[in-house]
Order: C-alpha cells, then sequence, then structure tokens
C-alpha cells in the first residue's frame, strides 16, 4: 500500500464493495423464498413502466429524471438478477432452459428480462429512456457537456482538439487501471467486459474524424455485441457487463473498470454506450416495433425548426422523423416541440390514432393540441 | 558361573533381532494430523521431504448408487503419508471414506459408511498404527487402519431411535490417545422431544468412551485442542456463536470461559501455537473477525469483512512475523497481523472465497490456497497476496453454488519441495489433485497477466481490420 497507485486501487476497490453490498435483502434465492423477492421486482419494474405514461406531460423530463433515479436505486437495492445488459440476456437464456425443470428457478432468472421485454412489447422502449441505470448514469453525467454537445452539433460535429485531448485522457485512465488490475488480479472469461470498453475507446477515437459519415453506420455495432452475448450464453459462458458490480452484491473490479470509462465517455458523446455497444436495445427494438405507445409526427404543424434534432441526445429524430430503433422514447421531442408536431399516440386505438387522439387524454397540452390539430 | 558379558550378549542378540524385524514406526511427521486443518493454526499442509512425482488427477467416485439429490460434495481432506506414499483421506456425500494415493492416482481403499461424511477426519499413530478416525452421520466413529482400511473400530455414540433426526457429527480431535468429538441430535417425537449437543471422549485404541459431556442445544463446530503452560484446553464454536474452552487437564472437561460473539459462527476457531500468550481467531455471520486471548476469552481486537466468513481462518509465518489469513464472502482474502490486527494486504479473487485457506511454503515462498464460488481454487503468494496460481475446480453439480452457510470444502496441501499439490474436494464431485510446479491443464492462464495484454492489439486488428469494413461498407437497407 504504498505506491499511488495502489492506494487508488484500494480506494476504488473499497467504494466499488460499498456500492456492490448496498442490498436491502441478504440472499435472492432467500428473499424468493420468504418474501417474493423477484415478484417484488416484476411489480416494480412493471409500475416503473406504466409511470411513463401516467405522469402529467407538463413536468414529464422532471418525472422522468425521477424514475430513473427509482429505478438506479431499484436495481442497486433491490434486484438480484440483472447483471446488467449482457448478464440479462444470458439470465433470460437460463431461465428459459429450467422452464419445466424448474419453475421458480426459471421465474428468478427470466423474471427482469421478461418484464423489460413485456413491457417495451406494450409502451415501447422505454425501458431504456426511463428506467435503465446504465443509460440513466450515462445521461445524468452528460447533462455536464450538454450545451457543448449541442453546439458542436449545431456546427456538423467538426474535429476537436479538447475532445481528442478528453479521449486521450480517458485511454490513459484506461491502461493503467487495467495494468494495475492486470498485476493484482488474474482475469477471466467474464471479464471481457474490458474488449468492450477497448472497443468503445477506439470508437471514440473514428468518431473524432468520422462522426457525421460513420455515426449511423456504427450503430450496427450493437447487432455484433448481441450475437456475441447470445453466443456466449448459449454456450453457458458468463460475461459481466458494465455496472454489473452494483447489481451483483459482488465486487467486480473488471466491471468497474468498465463503468467508469462507459460513463467517463458519456461526457463527449452522450448515451455512447446505448448508441454504439448495448446489446439489450436489441432486443427491446424487437419487442417494441408494434408497441401500443408511439411517438407521431405530424408534417402538417411541423415547421422545421430543429429542435426536436437538437434535444435529442441519441439523435433519433431528424426533422420531425423518429427513427424507431434508436428511439429511447424519453419524450423529450415530444415535450420541446413549440407546435406539439410530436405526439404520443396510442396506436392501438384506430380512431384515436387516425383522429390524433394524444395519449394521455386527459392531458391539458395534448388536449389543445388535439383540438388544434383536429381543425 | 556365566561372565556379565554372556549375560548381556544373551539379552542383546534377542533385542536386537527383535528390532529389526519389527515393522517400521511411522514418523512423527506422517501422523501429523490429529485435528480437522492439521492443527491448531489450521494451516491445512503436509510438509515432507519426498521426491514422488504429484501429477494432477480428478478423481470422481462412480457408482450407481443414488445419494442426495444434487449433492456431491467432498469433504475437506486429511493428509498423511502412508508407507512414505502421500496419502489424502476424505469424505463426502457418497457415505464413503476414501483413500487416495495421490502420488499413484489410484484408490488405496474405501469404507462405506451409513451417513454422509461432511467433515474431514483426522490420522494419528495409535497402538503403533497409523490411523484414520472420522464420524459418519449415522452417529458412529471409525477407526481405520490408514494403510489397508481395515476396521479397528467402531463406536456408535447416541443409540438408534426411530424418531431421532439426522445427527450433525463434527470432526475428532486427537490428543493423548484419546478422541475428542462432538455430536448433535434431536428426537423429533413430541414426547421425547430434546436438542442435544455432546462432547465425547473416547479411547484412541479400543473406542471405549471415557466421558460424554452435553456443550449445547445446537450445531457445534469441530474441537480445536492447544497446549498452554502443560495443560490442553479444547475450544468449540456453536452455531448461535457462542465459543466454549474446556481445561482437558483432569480428565473430566471443565468449563475455562466462554464467548459470545456478536453473529452466527460456522467454523471452528483458530489457535495460535508455541507463544507464551496464544490468541484465538474466528469468523462470523456479517464478516466479524476477532481475536481472543485463548488464555481468558478476552476480545483482543475485531475487524470486519465486506460480507460473510462462514469458513475458518488460518496462521502462517511470513518473514517471522505470524499473520492469520481469512476468506470472506465479499471476494477477499485478508491477512491480518496476528498479534496487532494490523490490515496487512487484502487480494479480491475471481469469486466468494468459501473455503478456509490452507498456508504452505513453495520451494520456501509461503502461500496460501483458497477456493472460491468462481469454481476455482487459488493460490496466492502470502508475502503480497498476489495470484501466484489459479486452478478451474468444476462446476456445481446442482443448480447454483450456495451463498453463505455453505462450509463446503477447504483445499489441503501437500508441500515437498519441488513436488507440491493442492488437494481440493470440489462440490463439482471430483477430488481434484493441482500440481503447483509442474504443468496442469486445469491451470487457468488462459487470462493471465500476459496473455490479457496479447489479446487487446488481437481485438484491435480483428476491428479496425474485419468488423469495422464491414459495419461501414455495407449499404444500409433501413434508410
Amino acid at each position: 500500500m504504498n505506491s499511488w497507485h495502489s492506494l487508488a486501487g484500494h480506494f476504488v476497490e473499497t467504494a466499488a464493495g460499498i456500492i456492490s453490498n448496498l442490498k436491502i435483502f441478504e440472499k435472492a434465492l432467500l428473499g424468493l423464498e420468504d418474501s417474493y423477492i423477484e415478484l417484488f421486482t416484476l411489480l416494480a419494474l412493471g409500475l416503473l413502466a406504466v409511470l411513463p405514461v401516467m405522469v402529467p406531460a407538463r413536468h414529464r423530463q422532471i418525472w422522468r429524471h425521477l424514475t430513473q433515479i427509482l429505478g438506479i436505486i431499484c436495481f442497486v437495492f433491490i434486484v438480484y438478477t440483472c447483471m446488467g445488459v449482457f448478464g440479462m440476456i444470458a439470465n433470460f437464456f437460463r431461465g428459459f432452459y429450467e422452464i419445466g425443470r424448474e419453475n421458480i428457478i426459471a421465474l428468478y432468472f427470466a423474471s427482469v428480462p421478461v418484464t423489460i421485454l413485456a413491457t417495451s412489447l406494450l409502451f415501447g422502449p422505454f425501458f431504456c429512456g426511463w428506467i435503465c441505470p446504465t443509460g440513466s448514469s450515462q445521461e445524468f453525467i452528460g447533462l455536464l457537456t450538454r450545451r457543448r454537445e449541442q453546439k458542436r452539433r449545431r456546427a456538423g460535429y467538426p474535429f476537436s482538439w479538447p475532445m481528442l485531448a478528453g479521449i486521450i485522457l480517458i485511454s490513459l485512465l484506461f491502461f493503467s487501471w487495467l495494468y494495475y488490475l492486470s498485476r493484482t488480479r488474474i482475469f477471466f472469461i467474464e471479464d471481457a467486459t474490458v474488449y468492450w470498453t477497448f472497443i468503445l475507446l477506439l470508437l471514440l477515437y473514428l468518431l473524432v474524424w468520422r462522426r457525421p459519415q460513420w455515426d449511423q453506420k456504427l450503430r450496427r455495432l450493437k447487432t455484433l455485441s448481441f450475437i456475441l452475448i447470445v453466443a456466449a450464453a448459449v454456450m453457458h459462458v458468463r460475461i459481466t457487463s458494465p455496472v454489473h458490480f452494483g447489481f451483483a452484491k459482488v465486487v467486480d473490479p473488471a466491471s468497474v473498470l468498465a463503468t467508469v470509462i462507459v460513463v467517463i465517455a458519456a461526457l463527449l458523446v452522450p448515451r455512447v454506450w446505448c448508441r454504439y455497444l448495448c446489446p439489450w436495445r436489441l432486443a427491446i427494438n424487437w419487442a417494441s416495433q408494434h408497441s401500443v405507445r408511439q411517438i407521431r409526427y405530424v408534417p402538417d404543424v411541423c415547421t422545421s425548426c430543429g429542435i426536436c434534432t437538437q434535444e435529442c441526445e441519441v439523435e433519433a429524430v431528424r426533422n420531425g422523423r423518429i427513427i424507431p430503433r434508436e428511439c429511447n422514447m424519453c419524450l423529450r421531442c415530444v415535450d420541446a416541440c413549440p407546435e406539439k408536431a410530436l405526439l404520443l399516440v396510442d396506436v392501438w386505438d384506430q380512431a384515436a390514432c387516425k383522429s390524433g387522439v394524444a395519449y394521455p387524454a386527459a392531458d391539458a397540452g395534448n388536449a389543445a393540441r388535439k383540438a388544434k390539430y383536429a381543425k | 558361573m556365566k561372565s556379565p558379558s554372556r549375560h548381556g550378549a544373551i539379552l542383546i542378540i534377542p533385542l536386537a533381532i527383535l528390532l529389526f524385524t519389527l515393522p517400521p514406526i511411522p514418523a512423527l511427521a506422517d501422523a501429523n494430523w490429529p485435528v480437522f486443518r492439521q492443527g491448531p493454526e489450521g494451516r491445512a499442509s503436509l510438509e515432507y521431504q519426498g521426491s514422488l512425482p504429484l501429477l494432477e488427477w480428478y478423481y470422481q467416485y462412480k457408482t450407481t448408487q443414488r445419494f442426495e439429490p444434487g449433492v456431491a460434495v467432498w469433504a475437506s481432506p486429511a493428509l498423511a503419508l502412508v508407507n512414505g506414499r502421500p496419502t489424502a483421506f476424505i469424505g463426502g456425500h457418497n457415505q464413503a471414506l476414501l483413500a487416495l494415493d495421490v502420488s499413484g492416482r489410484r484408490v488405496l481403499w474405501l469404507k462405506i459408511t451409513n451417513g454422509v461424511i461432511n467433515e474431514t477426519p483426522v490420522v494419528g499413530v495409535c497402538d503403533n498404527r497409523l490411523t484414520v478416525f472420522f464420524g459418519s452421520a449415522d452417529r458412529s466413529v471409525y477407526a481405520l487402519d490408514a494403510a489397508t482400511g481395515e476396521t479397528v473400530w467402531t463406536r456408535e455414540l447416541i443409540p438408534p431411535a426411530p424418531t431421532l433426526g439426522a445427527a450433525r457429527i463434527t470432526s475428532p480431535l486427537l490428543h493423548a490417545q484419546k478422541v475428542y468429538i462432538a455430536i448433535f441430535a434431536y428426537d423429533k417425537s413430541l414426547p421425547r422431544n430434546r436438542q442435544q449437543t455432546w462432547l465425547f471422549c473416547l479411547d484412541a485404541k479400543s473406542g471405549a468412551v471415557c466421558w460424554k459431556y452435553e456443550i449445547g442445544r445446537g450445531y457445534v463446530s469441530s474441537p480445536v485442542g492447544f497446549l498452554l503452560e502443560g495443560k490442553y484446553y479444547l475450544v468449540v464454536a456453536s452455531r448461535k456463536g457462542l465459543v466454549q474452552c474446556f481445561s482437558l487437564t483432569s480428565g473430566r472437561p471443565r468449563r475455562v470461559w466462554t464467548y459470545l460473539m456478536p453473529h452466527e459462527v460456522f467454523a471452528s476457531p483458530v489457535v495460535e501455537q508455541n507463544c507464551p500468550d496464544p490468541y484465538l481467531f474466528l469468523g462470523s455471520k456479517f464478516g466479524n473477525f476477532a481475536a481472543l486471548d485463548a488464555r481468558s476469552g478476552e476480545k483482543k481486537w475485531q475487524r470486519m469483512a465486506g460480507h460473510w466468513i462462514d469458513n475458518g481462518a488460518c496462521l502462517g509465518e511470513v518473514d517471522g512475523r505470524r499473520i492469520v489469513f481469512v476468506g470472506s464472502h465479499d471476494y477477499h482474502l485478508y491477512a491480518y497481523a496476528a498479534r496487532s490486527g494490523e490490515l496487512l494486504w487484502r487480494r479480491p479473487l475471481g469469486g466468494e472465497i468459501y473455503s478456509a485457506p490452507a498456508f504452505f511454503h513453495v520451494k520456501g515462498e509461503p502461500m496460501v490456497a483458497v477456493a472460491c464460488l468462481d469454481d476455482r481454487v487459488y493460490a496466492v503468494r502470502a508475502k503480497t497476496g498476489m495470484v501466484a496460481a489459479a486452478f478451474f475446480a468444476g462446476e456445481p453439480l446442482w443448480d447454483k453454488a450456495p451463498k453463505g452457510e455453505t462450509l463446503l470444502a477447504s483445499p489441503a496441501v501437500f508441500s515437498a519441495g519441488n513436488e507440491s499439490a493442492l488437494v481440493h474436494g470440489s462440490y463439482g464431485g471430483s477430488v481434484c489433485v493441482f500440481p503447483l510446479l509442474r504443468k496442469s491443464m486445469f491451470r487457468d492462464t488462459a487470462r493471465s497477466f500476459r496473455s490479457l495484454w496479447w489479446s487487446l492489439p488481437l481485438v484491435l486488428v480483428v476491428f479496425l481490420g474485419v468488423i469495422l469494413p464491414v459495419v461501414i461498407l455495407l449499404p444500409d437497407k433501413r434508410g
């Protein structure tokens, strides 16, 4: 404990240990037996998923941030079986295998991913924009550089020396930390999350120069990420993901490293993990293709002011047009549009959809919008 | 009249013939496993001078007999040299005690009992014969010849009754030709409903019960004994946290002191040896790790781990300093200075540490071995806490490895210079022998320090050379 890096490592490990020990229940399975903890999780996640369509539109973004904080608390303090975006895919398969053999175990493992898929099926990818702790942490840290990011976006993402300097600093942090870890512990295949982090760093370097040209194309990496994680899950190989350490009641230095890098990288590119590498996003896309709640664009009232494009932090809106596979359903564009050209609608209610009835019907703002649109 | 020298010759010659024809008495080192973790310090290692090869070995007991479903746990092994060959004695839920010739990679003998064997056997010389003593859940204690497996004696401690629940029998303690063993038994019938824990003292030669003494009404840990100023003391810790120390000098046990730990205790304490005022160390649920004065039971210091400590500690000497090692479910192996409680280092490993550590030397370097819930056994350098080696011990046979209250098997070590090996009863249903200085296919080197740094350029090349061009050049049909 005599060198600075040992002290720093000790500090980080202690902090990670404290975070990872913050579970309300001592043991997940004991919780399952005695207090139905995973059923409670289902209920909690279900309620969180319903919240976006229940909150008043007036202060929707404040409600969203509150829900995000609740999501982080729920995952860190209660949920045992999340294990991050990689772990949820693995747990889904694990639960699937157990159906018919050990149904309670199947419920234990599959409850969280199934709840997320089911709520995505019904309400769209609300999980990403309202609940996901990985996304929320990136979003909260991204608030610090939001104005600068918007300015760069307006300028068409020119080459930026400060951004390059930031990436070099992040890289130095990554490699020095990795060096410390590799000297003090043995890496196993579940620590492959460091490779994802390494790829993330490479992406940052590419984005400094080629962001306008390659941004959308690089988002296809999510598919590759998904395939790799599914293959690992089918082969029963566990790979821990960023933020995993916060959920798992374990000390996982590789996951801590990945989390720190992902969160810091979100200062330079908002929600960088969600944009390019999150494998879970692909499953949510598939589930939310025909969801009840969708954002509809009303071209007649759109003035092409570009505010929605500026507001969207994952660049899923282009002049009012929503790119569903990238949209997080944060509804920031809906709330920001001065002309109310973007509406949250119930697409299963054909009559309402055709007449442009927005959801929720009791929403005063949307009611006025509806009246305006009905004219 | 015969001369005195002639008389002497008449006596000496037959005596010499007798001495030369008698089988050699095993050396003291051969029998040095009188308590469940080899000694009061819990080192669980047998250091000897030998050159027989210790190769890697995965032994699986194959049988058609069904045991408790999903469970095939092997207890911690006891090690001994039998006829000069390193031999491990290990029991498990297969109800059998096996003698495994670790060097020859063969089963010497096995003894099937009528109950599971959860606890470690002990090995000692009794009646000029190396003997293995162990308890089984069939409420009996067995004494077997270590070389042949021949039964020396058996003793049923609790008489059978149709309403008797499964007994929980501890590991024995061997001292001065006496076997001390505790047993917890309960009667499920309403009229005879009782729960009792007895400490038995048996004669090591015949198995006769010398005395029995009620020490509680719940699970207790295996007894540990220590000598202090010529008097012999025995310590047990109950599951409810009560640590009791008995003096055995007067024959019958006399309670000297008690100490109540703040939470449940799952494992036996360890005690310093060759020390005028020895300390006793034990951990408890929720991570309390305490050092008590073995003479008075007074608490000397207490430290907290991040999670449960549900197995024992072990003591070792590094650079003349006495260190106590303990693993916790917070993934960390802790090294404390035994006298002051100062944290010397702590090392996160790949999984929750469920086993008691074993302390040993490899080529003079002090090492510690522990088993984790990431299905691996680690050898850690005792000076710095750096991981020296990790071995894959097999995945659990049942759905998942349990957390807390595990008390699964802990590794033990044969340490003979160039021929050192870890012996571990894995929850994967195998007895594993991992050589420390030879090649082993189960050694986890794939993600070692060097391979980690080699893999990063590989990822870089694959990403920039294959993945990126495909991602960029592939036409986007989605618009």
